[in-house]
Order: C-alpha cells, then structure tokens, then sequence
C-alpha cells in the first residue's frame, strides 16, 4: 500500500495541551482536527454539511406548505377568512425586524474575516436584539390575544363569530406554521448567542476561523427565509 | 498493493494498538466506548445494537406466526371471566392496572410492535449505520468520518430514540401498524402517551438517520485518499451516498409529517381528522413520501454489499461499474416519484395510472444491477465461502422480490393484491431476503476486519442453509395466502387458510434455528476464533490494507489509491503473495501510479 | 358461463382456489398467470447462468484467477435495458386496462351503498332496505352480515366509513378500495352466475328452496382491534330469488325480529350477550357480575371519568349515538358513532332488545309500555324499584 508520510498531514497524539482555555480558543492559535488534511478543507466541509442541513430544514418546512396548499385548494373560504383575522401591518413589522436581523447577522460575518472584534459583538447583539422582538411582537401583538378571542386550532377553537365551519383548520395550519418557526427562531439566536459568547470570552473567532459565525448566520437567513414564504402565504393572501 | 514507505518517526501511527484494546478497568473501558469519537467503536456499537433490535422485532415476528398456526385467536384465553396470554401464562399482557384494560389486541399489538422495531430500529439504520459508519472512511482512505461528534451525537440521538420506543412497548405497546394510519392512530388508545411516545421515537431516529447521512455525504465529498477520484470508490461507497442522498432529502419530510401526528393527538388541531375538515389521505401522502425513498435506504447499502462480495470472492472486476453505480444514483432520484404506489385503493384513477407508470420505471435500474452482478461471475474464480453462498443467496431472494413487485405496480392486480398477504411476502423477500441477507453476509465478509477473528466457517455454512430454507418456507407460501384472498394483520382468519399459514410458521420455526447457529458462531468467534490476517479474502479496497482489526487512526500511514477497487487481474492483494491469489499469466502492464494533485 | 372447480387447472387453484367466474375476473387471473410465467423465465433464466457461472468457474487448481473478460459491454447493456423496459410497458398497460374496467360503473348497474365502521360492514339498497341476514361459521362461532346480490348484474358501490379506514375486499371479484371517513369511494363489478352445482336451502323463514354462490368479504385495511372480525359475506342468488328475498325483507317486521338481527349484524363483533368477559366491549347480559361490574339495563355503570349511573333507555340510545361521550370504565372506548346508521325504528328495536337482555328490564311485567317506552324516557316505570331512588342521575346520563 501506498503511503506518503508528509509531516504536516499527520499531529499524531500531539502532546498534552498546557495552555489555558482562553488561549487555545483565541482564532489565531486554533488548528484543525486530525482527520482533515488542512483548514481550508475543514472549513468546506462545515460549509458543505450546513448546507445539507438547511437542505433538510428546507424540506421540513415543505411539509406545512404543502398541507397549507392542500387545505387552501380544499377549504379557500375558510383560508380568505383567515387571513382576514391576521394584520398584516404586525406581519410586515415582524418582517423588517427579521430583514434587518439578517443583514447584522452576514455583517457579523464580515466583521469575524476582517477581525474587527468590537462590530462583531455589536452585529451579533443587534441580531439578538431583533429576535427577541420578532417573537415579542409575536407573542404580545398575535398568539395571546387571538388565544384570548377563542381563536385556537382544533378543538380548542372557541371564537364565537366565525365564517366558516373549517377555520379551526386554518389555525391549525397557522399555530403548527408560525409556531415551528418560532422555535427555529429561538435555536438561531441561542446559535448566535452562543458564538457572542465565544467571542466576547475568548476572541474566538477571526479571519481564519469563523466557521461557526458563518454556519450559525447560515442558519438565521434561512430562519429568515422561511418567515419571507410564510408571511405573505398567511397574512396576504387571501 | 506497492507501498512506498517513507516514513518519519513520530508522524505516523506505528506505534498504536487496535482500536479495540481496551482500557484499564472495566469503568475505564466502557467510558471510553461511551464517549468515543472514532467512526469504527461507533460502528460497532450500532451493529450490536441494531442486532439487539432484530432479535427483539424477530421474536415478535415468531410469536405473530405462532398466533397465526391456528384461525382462531390462540393467544389470549378466557379464565375466570378474564381474558389473558397465553404466551405469559396467567398474566395478562400488556395490561393496564389502572383502568383494568385487558389487552384483547395483543397480536395488533405484536405486529406493530415487529413493523415498527424492524423499520425504525433495525433496518434502517442497520447497514448504513453498522457496517457504513465502519467501513466507509476506511474504504476511502480517511481517517474518520468529517463530524466525528456528530456522528457520536447521531450514535445517542438513535439510542434514545429506541428508548423512547422500548418505553411505549412496556407501557402497554402500540396498536397502530407501523405505518400509524390516521385517523386510527390519533383516535386509538386516547388516554395513553404510548402511541405519542412510540410517533416521537421514530422522530428522534429520523434525526439520527438525517445527520448520519449528512455525515457521510460530506465524507464522500471530502475526504477520499489521495488519487481516489469518483469512479475509483468501491461500489458499497457509492450505494451508501445514494443512501445518504435519500436520508438527507427524505427524512425531514417524515420529521413534519409525524410532529403534525404528535399535534394531533394531543391539541387535535385536525390536519388529518375527517371529522374537522382534515384529510387521512394527507397523512398517507406524506408518510409514504418519506417511507417509500426509504426503502431504498433499507435496500440500497445491501446492493453495496453485494457488489463488493461477488467481486471479491470471485475474484473478478465488477461487471458495468459505472452502470451499478449510476443505477444507485438513478434509484435513488426515482424513489421520490413513486410513493402512490402504497396507495392505489386510496386515490383517483389519473393520479393511481400516474404513478403506476413512474413504478415501472424503478424496476429498470434495479434489474440492471441484477444482471450486471451475474455478469460479474462470468469468467471468474468462485469460492463458495459462508459471504459468497450469502450473495448467491441474495440474488435469488432479490429476485423473486423484484419479480413480484410487478403485479404489484399493474393496477389490475394491485387493486386484488393491495394489503394482502401477497404484499407482505414480497416486501418481506425484498426487505428481508434483500438487506438482511446482504447484511449477513457483509458481516461475514468484514468480520475478520472488525474484530481480527475468523468464525467457523462450516458453521457459517449450516447456518446460511437454514435461513435460506427457513425463509423461503416461510414467504413463499404467504403469495399464495394473498392470491387466494388472505388479507394483512389478520390475528384469526377462515379456516381454508390454514394449511399455508402452517408451512409458513414452521418454515419461521426453521429460520430462527438458522439465525441461533449463526449466533452461536460468533461468539464462538469472539471467544474462540483464530486471528484473522490482515487480508484472507484477498480484498483490494482500502480496509483490506489496514490490519485486522485496524489501529486506531485506520491506517499506518495516509494511503494513496493507486488502482481501481477491482483491479484483481492486474494486483496482487495487500498483505497477500502471488502463491495465494495467483494472477493471469500475462497481464496488461499495470497502470503507472497516479500522481496526487 | 358453466365454470366449475374441476375446470380449474393446478396452478389457477393453486393461486385463486378456484376457476374464474365472470369476464373481470379472468382477465385478471390469466393477467396473473402471464405475471407469473413471465417472472418464472427471468428467474430460471437468471438463476441458471448464475449456478452455470458457479459451477463452472468456481475456484480450483486450474482456475485460481479469473481470466480477462470485458469489463462492460455497450451492445448487452443497451439490450438487457430495452428489453424489460419494453416488457414494463406491456405490464403497465395491461394493469391500466383491467384497472379502468373495474373503476368505471356501467350505465345501468345496481347501485348500492355500502357503510363500513368498527368492526362491520352495512349495506343499504336502492330502495333503502338494509341487509339484516347473518350467518353463522359454525356453532358458537363468528356471525357474518350477508348481503344478498343478484347474479349476472354490473353492480356498482359507493362506500363511506363511519370512523376510520377499512377496505372493501371481495377476494373473488379480485378488487378491493379503501372506504374513507371523509368522502365516497367505490368501484364496479360484475356479479358472478349461481353455479350449476350449488347447493340449495332455505334461507329465510317460508322462503323457497335458493341456490346460492358465497363470497367472502374482508376489510383489507387494518381498523383496529377486531379487524380480523370485520368480514362478510356476499351472496349471490338468481334475480328472482333475490326479489322475493326484497319482498320479504321489505314486509314490515316487528323489534323482536328486528332487534335480534340488528343486534348480529351490526353490534355482535365486539359485543356479547353470554356474559363473557371480553376487553373490547361490555357485554348486554345483565344481573350476574362480571369483573365487579353489573352490566344490562337497570343496572348502574361506573364510567370511566368516575361518574356512576344508572342503564337507562337515555344511556343506552346515547350509547349508541354518541358513545365516547359516556366509556364505561375499563374499557377503551373505540366504539363509533352509529348516529345515521340507523332509523328510529331500528334504534328503538336495538333498545328494546337490549333492555330484554337484563333481569331487570321491566318488559316482561308491562310488556306493551316496555316497547313505547323506549322512545320518550319511560325509564322509571322501566327500572326496578331500587334504582328509581337514582332517578335524577338519569339527567346527567342523556348529557353528550
């Protein structure tokens, strides 16, 4: 069998680490793992499998789509009544909120590869800040007080003065939808959290390490993404 | 396999034991199972476990057939004015002490709990997690998967997963068919968390499967040796990336799709309910979406297996290489077209003539595999080893599985033979006689590589006749049992049944015996059996290079692919001599080695 | 068309049991003996090159290697593709054809409609007469609806679910459909001639002498706990002996026969009248205690949210239309509605036969009130004198 031996392809067992956390994580002293030939091709593997991931997240949204497309060619008086409850205006605020968020989260990134550590943390900060918004405004300005009229999926709908027998399907439709991007929302920003985190701590990140920026911001476009087909799909239409 | 051994001390792995030496201490030991990272402890792990997991789903699949030995219900009798088993004697299976519930349905009971375990648990998981999270980095020269952590992660999100699942069984067991059909799903035991706990166990394990498949798809992409290019990766390679397409793209769909189960049954939001204006079809639409690609993931890591066995042990390039590896590609692409098929009873007549065309087309790529492998044999060197009798084994199972897929897919027919016996008896040939078989002998073939011991090769022997005989007694029959009129997940039926399903037990009677000889002749191994050499089949691909068992890193030094897979006319195996694997007497000059770029 | 059993050949009883009986029918068997034959010389093709392979170049002094071979081969490859794509075609269209033939209904067939729920099978004919026949197996064993069909008919169905999915499966017309909760499926068929052979009995009270031809049906997809129970039969008779079984069906019976039959044919799956102690379903026999519970009319219930009360005639008609409202404890409560399945006739004769079942019925002592008090709450002149003590438990009872 044919092996080539170059020394920098292999660190072996390196020996044991004496410096402290702090300096192991700073971006300038962090290497790559073992089984990968360099950092480059870490990094593009990290890439490569987030990718695949969002693929994945893609396609679980696909099924609340699908469902809304079926009941919508089903039930379209129950749906145009639907829409009619939710103001579009709190969407539309909700989705700025989001577009601004998104664009400090690709800042971040910009900021981690030019190693401008202060407008890092602040990019990262005005993100946090828009989502915890996103789902203030959410919280405070849809679910609790459509929860309060009655207006619950399944059986739990109680609104009185409904049109349409099958609107507790369209709620249905509408919690499952909004509700499991919610919670993308709150994995993003405990993702973006945590690399604040890093960064605040450690300086962790910089021009040749900044996967985990770039992988969490990743992660927040498509949060974003998804919200963009689900805001017009839910509050514009009708 | 020349090696050009330039190696500095200190940079290479020389010096590391087998990755199974143990640690000092039994805490010590199983610490560092539990906590590894290395893609072979990993595999290893899975296979004992997703072995575990056969035995349990087989067990209940014996006490089914039993059920089925008599028309009538034999497992509970009446005593005293209370129904119990008579499997557990006196005590009523599966019952609930606080509402005094009797379980009369032990036997919707047992086959759910058969389908739900072999599909979930085992079969999915079973080679692309076993034998691919082992062999795959090994076969491309790498030292281990891209994520390792994550592929630890995915290792305990299938752990839980089956502990979820474990956990709905002993508190009371689930009635629902694996497939969890609504609205019988959301409305059947509705004071129980067992059923929700049983739909979030196959959601736990659809992540697992989702990030396994992730894991390796980058690995394909990233990590192949040096010189390896796409069409120098051994077939196994490319039936597992197919695999990992299928899990990434198919999986997600089958996570909403049982989420929206989950929501149903506790906040019945009506998405699947008839009564508000919910469609059960939905439901079937978007499960068979997922669960129709997944047989692919069940069958297409076996055609891997198979490939690589029929080359090896015959000494022989594979026949079409590319053609069996495009075929994955393309039954890969395919599966995700075909899922009405499930449904014919269930739809109109445009979108049943619709996919019944798109099913015939699955058929074509699956054949073409089929006579490329016996292509394969054609002008080769065959030993009847137990993985060789294993692969023939296949091909004739396969077969008659594939074979019987087309009465299937023709509308005419389907509409008599849909949820019958005939049904079962074909996926069971095409599931069972397909990955199980394959899976059984990629065990065989890769043993001495996993754990450096060879198995009693007789044994081996006695054990692949009995299964083969065991299971053709016990499926066979059951096509005519569907032809005739016998319909699925029946505990008693009409007494002119009766003869068939006799065979049919018996012959599961005869299985078990085989898979117990089996049993026992790996243990045997592991107790008793002789070191294994680094390559006694005489193999090409990477893991034959390694030692048996591989060190720890897999190799000595990083390897260079120098030549294709199947290159058994042209090189003779690494760790082998001419006098072993001789090769022709005048061989085409062999390629100049490839430079790495 | 004179088709017997001795007409069939070893594999047509092998496969089917016996000969086709209609045109439907063995297009789709001798579709299936093409299949097989078919499948039987790919497979003998494939596995014969395979064991001539392994014989002839297994490993041996004198074969140690193999000898140099192509490794692909355009011309075999382009053939081995074209070929089975081309005999899947065939297939397909074939399927197609049998397919259409029994999703279209003829112009002028028999139209009936057919209910199915957990676990049983109803049908209703053009004139709304329900089938009340009901066979039995064997002593003491399962009873199964049989539903009369006239021989040499295209007959189309429409099927609904009342709670979950089944599947209509006649085995001997070779097709099935699933019968969905949420909309009407259905498909044709052509009923089969009464062979010549058949056996003739009497088969209702002074009827004639009815040579008959059985088929079974089975519900194909799994419902549930007696999913296996949930069978039938379909009879088929000569038009004439199918009008006159019409006439006597249609002639107007009273609830001590129209009880007894609803009761076989629509509640006889899950529940008993013996007592016995089964998980499924309480059994209607009353007076003997069973499992510390007193089942039958007049006796009080434990439910299964704690609440007693008492088996009354509100209890018993609301059981039956909205059961999940009131589950008697320890049972699992899967029983569907039967709200629209029945007329008030037939729900009054259910009642007054479930009421005959228990010692404390009260029929016997006032007989003529007994019946007529199945319909507006005469429950206290029905209960026995113990239980009128618990008269106003009777309010909550009637309350969804």
């Amino acid at each position: 069998m044919t092996t080539i031996d170059a020394p920098d392809m292999h660190s072996g067992h390196p020996p044991a680490d004496t410096r402290s956390k702090k300096e192991r994580l700073f971006w300038k002293n962090r290497g790559h793992s073992e089984h990968f030939r360099s950092h480059e091709e870490e990094f593009d593997a990290c890439k490569f499998g987030m990718w695949l991931f969002l693929t994945t997240e893609v396609l679980l949204f696909a099924g609340i789509f699908c469902a809304y497309a079926v009941f919508r060619t089903m039930y379209p008086e129950a749906w145009a009544a639907g829409s009619h409850y939710l103001n579009w205006k709190i969407g539309a605020l909700n989705t700025v909120v989001l577009l601004i968020s998104s664009f400090t989260a690709a800042m971040a990134v910009r900021c981690a590869q030019l190693d401008q550590q202060r407008w890092l943390k602040l990019n990262l900060i005005i993100t946090l800040v828009c989502a915890a918004l996103f789902v203030f405004i959410k919280l405070k300005f849809e679910y609790l007080p459509k929860l309060s009229e009655g207006k619950a999926p399944g059986t739990f709908f109680s609104y009185p003065f409904a049109h349409d027998p099958h609107e507790p399907l369209w709620w249905g439709v509408y919690y499952i939808g909004t509700g499991i991007h919610a919670l993308h929302v709150l994995i993003g920003a405990g993702l973006l959290g945590w690399v604040l985190y890093r960064a605040w701590r450690y300086k962790a990140y910089g021009p040749t390490e900044y996967t985990m920026v770039e992988n969490s911001a990743l992660y927040w476009h498509l949060v974003d993404l998804v919200w963009i087909f689900l805001f017009p799909l839910l509050y514009l239409v009708h | 396999m020349t090696t050009i051994d330039t190696h500095t001390a200190g940079h290479d792995h020389h010096d590391e034991g087998s990755y199974l030496t143990p640690k000092t201490g039994m805490i010590g030991t199983a610490w560092q199972w539990a906590t590894t990272i290395d893609h072979k402890k990993i595999g290893v792990m899975y296979l004992f476990a997703v072995l575990f997991m056969f035995f349990l789903g087989g067990m209940a699949a014996l006490a089914v057939r039993l059920e089925l030995l008599e028309p009538t219900r034999v497992m509970t009798e009446v005593v005293d004015g209370v129904e119990v088993s008579t499997i557990t004697g006196q005590i009523p299976l599966w019952s609930d002490p606080d509402t005094a519930e009797i379980g009369s349905n032990n036997y919707n009971r047992l086959f759910t709990l058969h389908g739900a375990i072999m599909v979930f648990m085992f079969i999915v998981p079973s080679i692309p997690a076993s034998l691919g999270n082992f062999f795959l980095p090994i076969m491309l020269g790498a030292k281990d998967v891209a994520f390792p952590r994550l592929n630890l992660l995915s290792w305990y999100i299938y752990f839980f997963g089956s502990i979820f699942g474990v956990l709905s069984i002993i508190m009371g067991g689930v009635d629902t068919g694996w497939t969890f059909y609504t609205p019988y799903s959301t409305t059947t035991d509705p004071d129980h968390w067992r059923v929700v706990l049983m739909v979030l166990a196959a959601f736990v394990l659809g992540f697992s499967s989702i990030l396994t498949g992730l894991n390796f798809i980058v690995t394909v992409h990233k990590l192949r040796a040096p010189g390896m290019g796409w069409f120098d990766m051994p077939l196994f390679i490319w039936a597992v990336y197919a695999t990992s397409i299928i899990q990434v793209l198919a999986t997600p769909v089958i996570g909403i799709t049982l989420l929206l189960l989950i929501f149903e049954r506790l906040f019945h939001v009506g998405i699947f309910d008839p009564s508000m204006g919910g469609d059960p079809v939905l439901y079937q639409h978007f499960f068979w979406f997922y669960s129709h690609p997944v047989v692919y993931v069940m069958i297409l890591p076996a055609m891997g297996i198979i490939s690589e066995l029929l080359a090896v042990h015959s000494r022989k390039h594979i026949f079409g290489y590319r053609a069996i590896a495009f075929s994955s590609l393309g039954i890969a692409a395919v599966s995700f077209l075909v899922w009405g098929h499930h449904i014919f009873t269930a739809m109109g007549e445009l979108v049943s003539t619709l996919f019944s065309a798109l099913t015939f087309l699955v058929a074509i790529p699956t054949a073409i595999k089929v006579f490329n492998w016996i292509a394969t044999l054609y002008k080769g060197s065959i030993i009847l080893n137990t993985p060789m009798v294993y692969a023939l084994m296949f091909l004739f199972t396969f077969s008659i599985g594939g074979l019987t897929g087309l009465p299937l897919g023709a509308l005419a027919t389907d509409l008599h033979l849909h949820d019958s016996y005939f049904v079962v008896a074909h996926f069971h040939y095409v599931m069972m006689g397909g990955t199980v078989i394959a899976m059984v002998g990629g065990i065989h073939h890769w043993w001495p590589k996993m754990f450096g011991k060879m198995y009693s090769e007789p044994g081996a022997l006695l054990g692949a006749a009995l299964v083969f005989i065991g299971f053709n007694v016990t499926f066979f029959t059951q096509f005519f049992l569907g032809l005739q009129g016998m319909p699925r997940r029946y505990a008693s039926y009409v007494d002119e049944f009766q003869h068939l399903h006799q065979i049919s037990t018996y012959g599961s009677w005869i299985l078990l015996a085989g898979f117990l000889v089996h049993l026992f002749v790996f243990i045997h191994s592991l107790v008793a059996g002789k070191p294994a050499s680094a390559n006694p089949w005489g193999g090409l691909t990477f893991e034959w290079e390694a030692e048996s068992p591989p060190i720890e890193h897999n190799f000595h030094h990083e390897p260079l692919c120098q030549h294709g897979p199947y290159d058994f006319e042209k090189v003779v195996p690494p760790h082998c001599t001419a006098e072993e694997f001789p090769l022709p007497p005048s061989p085409e000059p062999a390629s100049p080695p490839r430079t790495i770029t | 068309m004179t088709l017997t059993l001795a007409e069939a050949g070893f594999f047509q009883k092998l496969f089917f049991r016996e000969a086709p009986s209609t045109d439907a029918v063995e297009f789709v068997d001798n579709f299936s003996h093409f299949l097989w034959w078919h499948s039987v010389f790919w497979f003998v093709l494939l596995m014969g090159l395979t064991a001539y392979f392994v014989v002839k170049y297994r490993r041996r002094p004198g074969n140690m290697y193999a000898e140099p071979s192509p490794s692909h081969n355009t011309v075999i490859e382009t053939i081995w593709t074209v070929v089975p794509s081309l005999i899947l075609i065939v297939i397909f269209l074939f399927g197609f054809w049998g397919y259409m033939d029994k999703m279209v209904s003829k112009s002028d067939a028999l139209e009936l409609q057919i209910k199915g729920w957990k676990w049983g099978w109803g049908i209703t004919y053009p004139n709304g007469t329900d089938s009340l026949e009901t066979a039995y197996l064997d002593e003491g064993g399962r009873a199964f609806p049989v539903f009369y069909i006239p021989e040499n008919t295209d007959i189309t169905l429409t099927m609904s679910s009342q709670d979950v999915i089944h599947s209509f499966w006649i085995p001997d017309m070779r097709v099935k459909m699933d019968v969905m909760p949420n909309r009407y499926t259905g498909y044709s068929f052509t009923s089969p001639p009464v062979p010549e052979n058949a056996t003739a009995e009497v088969l209702w009270e002074d009827g004639p002498l009815v040579a008959h031809k059985d088929m079974w049906i089975f519900c194909a997809e799994y419902c549930g706990d007696n999913h296996s129970e949930m069978a039938g039969i379909m009879r088929v008779v000569s038009q004439e002996h199918y009008d006159a079984w019409m006439v006597a069906k249609m002639s107007g019976i009273g609830p001590d026969v129209l009880g007894p039959a609803l009761f076989t044919t629509k509640c006889a799956t899950c529940h008993k009248l013996d007592g016995s102690q089964n998980s499924t379903a309480p059994s209607w026999k009353g007076g003997a205690e069973y499992f510390d519970q007193q089942y039958g009319f007049g006796y009080d219930v434990r439910l299964n949210n704690g609440e007693v009360i008492e088996r009354d005639v509100d209890y018993v008609r609301n059981s039956i239309l909205n059961p999940s409202s009131q589950v008697v404890a320890g049972y699992p409560g899967n029983m569907p509605s039967f709200d629209g399945l029945l007329t008030d006739t037939q729900l009054e004769a259910l009642i007054w036969y479930y009421r005959k079942q228990s010692d404390r019925s009260g029929l016997d002592a006032e007989p003529a009130e007994g019946e007529e008090g199945a319909e507006d709450g005469a429950s206290e002149e029905g209960a026995p004198a113990e239980s009128s003590e618990e008269a106003p438990a009777d309010d909550t009872a009637a309350q969804p």
